[in-house]
């Protein structure tokens, strides 16, 4: 489309952003990227997300849309002449919902505590972390994708999260490739896109970020 | 029966449930309603939806569909002849979207957070919260509605659906608490919103009546609070909430009852049987703590309610003896209070 103005408000190590940099990229979106420092937002920012005052939003034509998920439903929506990211059939795309709100629910919690905290509340969190990506395996069973042979909304929702693997494992102090190989060969699968290959930091500079915060926490 | 091969797995006082209930009557697509017992979660339950164990569950033509706004999301996508429930145009499907998770992530919780306040800086806190939540839920209705009745416009759609769900438990907060949540002065919009949306012909069915859920919301989660106290002065003060809320129950009986036998009427219902199936229990623990909990002079209505319950046909042979219940009692209250500290 033509004159469309696209604006993400967004922070580079989000994984939440994430997922709207690479639906963007899958369907060769032209925006323009605005990297909040979530210390000082943006007037644009707090205009735009009065409510919850939260990277990501998308801006498009002026109008916002927040929360990362509801992003890319409509990203989906308004460019679905290329690159679909949803299944058409009503159940599949039920199921893509449901793993999607999961990751939302259980991922960010169990991971955050293996970075953010210690001891007892460390290893529960890893604990959980772990039962977690089991979980994601068994959704994913064989196939190389969540949603079967292409790479869809499920794929799209996780793989941000695989840019902060290498803080995880440093600071859980554990391999994902020992406990869940499959886990990580869909994670380097994805990688080979160019949507996600281009939009995920590089893991060291997520680390070397995490110790920034782990140093604020008190914890190093 | 239901023509298609479609069961949905819910209890009647959820609001979650309601809402696979609201969107499938908006589509005039009939189900088997399977109504899970409080407490227990059936074999169906647990294979269906093993991540969550949680209702609702809509079940195809054997194939389960968890969270209730993705099954009204599914309802829609898949009887798509039917009325539509999300709005056609993206950005207000995103709106919509936006305001459910807001609904479900932040106001439902406030509006809980209520009865779970402890003093009175605390409820007036929580209290605030809650309309400062409607306030914006109020401005979010004047852009959806434009001017209609619905945040759907002319029918009721996804957003009233988020919302109108909570509508129950919203009044038994204002009822049990002694509060006003939704004020015409405040919020007028909403108001009158929840008025029709109550009245809709796709809600009417599946609105559970306040009295019915004040029941539920004050039993059901008390029935541990005698078991698990511990220490002399615990177990003295476990009974008060009990016989303070006998009294609220006492008036719930008879706004339910409407002046005959039973909650249900001239015939036992399932707040009978809910309330009921405690009596043993209730007749136990007073023994044990050495007070009335059915005292006839405090709640009259529904000590008679009990007598009756106890001597009908359908209870009669399936009441313990309460020297038998105390007996088991003494065997298992230490389980129990282990349990529970665990």
């Amino acid at each position: 489309m033509a004159n469309d103005e696209v604006i993400l408000l967004d922070f580079w190590p989000s994984m939440f952003g994430m997922r709207l940099r690479i639906a963007l990229a899958e369907k060769e979106i032209k925006y323009e990227y605005k990297d909040e420092d979530l210390r000082n937002k943006s007037p644009l920012l707090l205009q735009m997300n009065p409510i919850h005052k939260k990277i990501p939003v998308l801006i498009h034509n002026g109008k916002p849309i927040c929360e990362s998920i509801i992003g890319v439903e409509y990203i989906e929506e308004v460019w679905k002449d290329k690159a679909p990211l949803l299944p058409s059939d009503p159940y599949e795309r039920a199921q893509a919902r449901f793993w999607a709100d999961y990751i939302d629910k259980k991922f960010y919690d169990s991971a955050r505590k293996i970075w953010a905290t210690k001891g007892e509340e460390q290893e529960a969190g890893k604990k959980d972390f772990i039962d977690v990506l089991k979980v994601l395996e068994g959704a994913l069973g064989d196939k190389p994708f969540f949603g079967g042979d292409n790479f869809g909304y499920v794929d799209v929702a996780l793989i941000g999260f695989y840019s902060w693997f290498h803080a995880y494992e440093t600071y859980g102090n554990f391999s994902t490739e020992a406990e869940c190989p499959k886990f990580v060969a869909w994670a380097k699968r994805c990688m080979q896109r160019d949507s996600v290959a281009k939009t995920l930091p590089d893991q060291h500079k997520v680390l070397e970020f995490v110790k920034i915060l782990r140093e604020k926490y008190g914890l190093e | 029966m239901a023509e298609n091969d479609l069961k949905l797995l819910g209890a009647w006082p959820s609001p979650y449930v309601m809402r696979p209930r609201i969107a499938l009557n908006i589509k005039s697509v009939g189900y088997d309603f399977l109504e899970e017992q409080f407490g227990t979660k059936s074999d169906l339950l647990l294979k269906s939806n093993p991540i969550y164990k949680k209702i609702p569950v809509l079940i195809h033509d054997g194939k389960p569909i968890c969270e209730s706004l993705i099954i009204v999301e599914y309802i829609d996508e898949n009887w798509n002849s039917g009325p539509s429930i999300l709005p056609s145009d993206p950005y207000d499907r995103a709106i919509a979207r936006f305001w459910a998770t807001y609904i479900d992530d932040k106001w439902f919780p406030a509006l809980r957070g209520i009865a779970a306040a402890q003093g009175e800086d605390a409820k007036k806190a929580a209290t605030e919260s809650v309309i400062e939540g409607l306030v914006l839920l109020e401005d979010a209705f004047k852009n959806c509605s434009k001017g209609e009745k619905f945040f759907g416009r002319d029918k009721i759609g996804y957003l009233d659906i988020a919302l109108g769900c909570f509508l129950g438990w919203t009044r038994v907060t204002e009822k049990l608490n002694n509060l006003k949540l939704l004020d015409e002065s405040k919020t007028p919009g909403l108001y009158k919103w929840a008025e029709d949306f109550c009245a809709d012909s796709a809600v009417k069915d599946v609105m559970p009546e306040t009295d019915k859920l004040a029941v539920a919301a004050k039993w059901f989660p008390l029935r541990r609070v005698l078991a698990v106290a511990q220490g002399d002065d615990a177990i003295k003060a476990a009974p008060e909430p009990v016989v303070e809320d006998l009294v609220l129950l006492e008036d719930a009986f008879k706004n339910c009852s409407k002046a005959k036998k039973f909650f249900g009427g001239d015939k036992i219902g399932y707040v009978d049987i809910a309330l009921g199936c405690f009596l043993g229990w209730m007749r136990v623990t007073g023994k044990m703590h050495n007070v009335k909990l059915l005292d006839e002079a405090k709640i009259p209505s529904l000590y008679k309610w009990a007598e009756d319950f106890c001597a009908d046909s359908a209870v009669k042979d399936v009441m313990p003896e309460t020297d038998k219940l105390a007996q088991a009692a003494k065997i298992l209250l230490p389980k129990i209070r282990a349990d529970a500290s665990s």
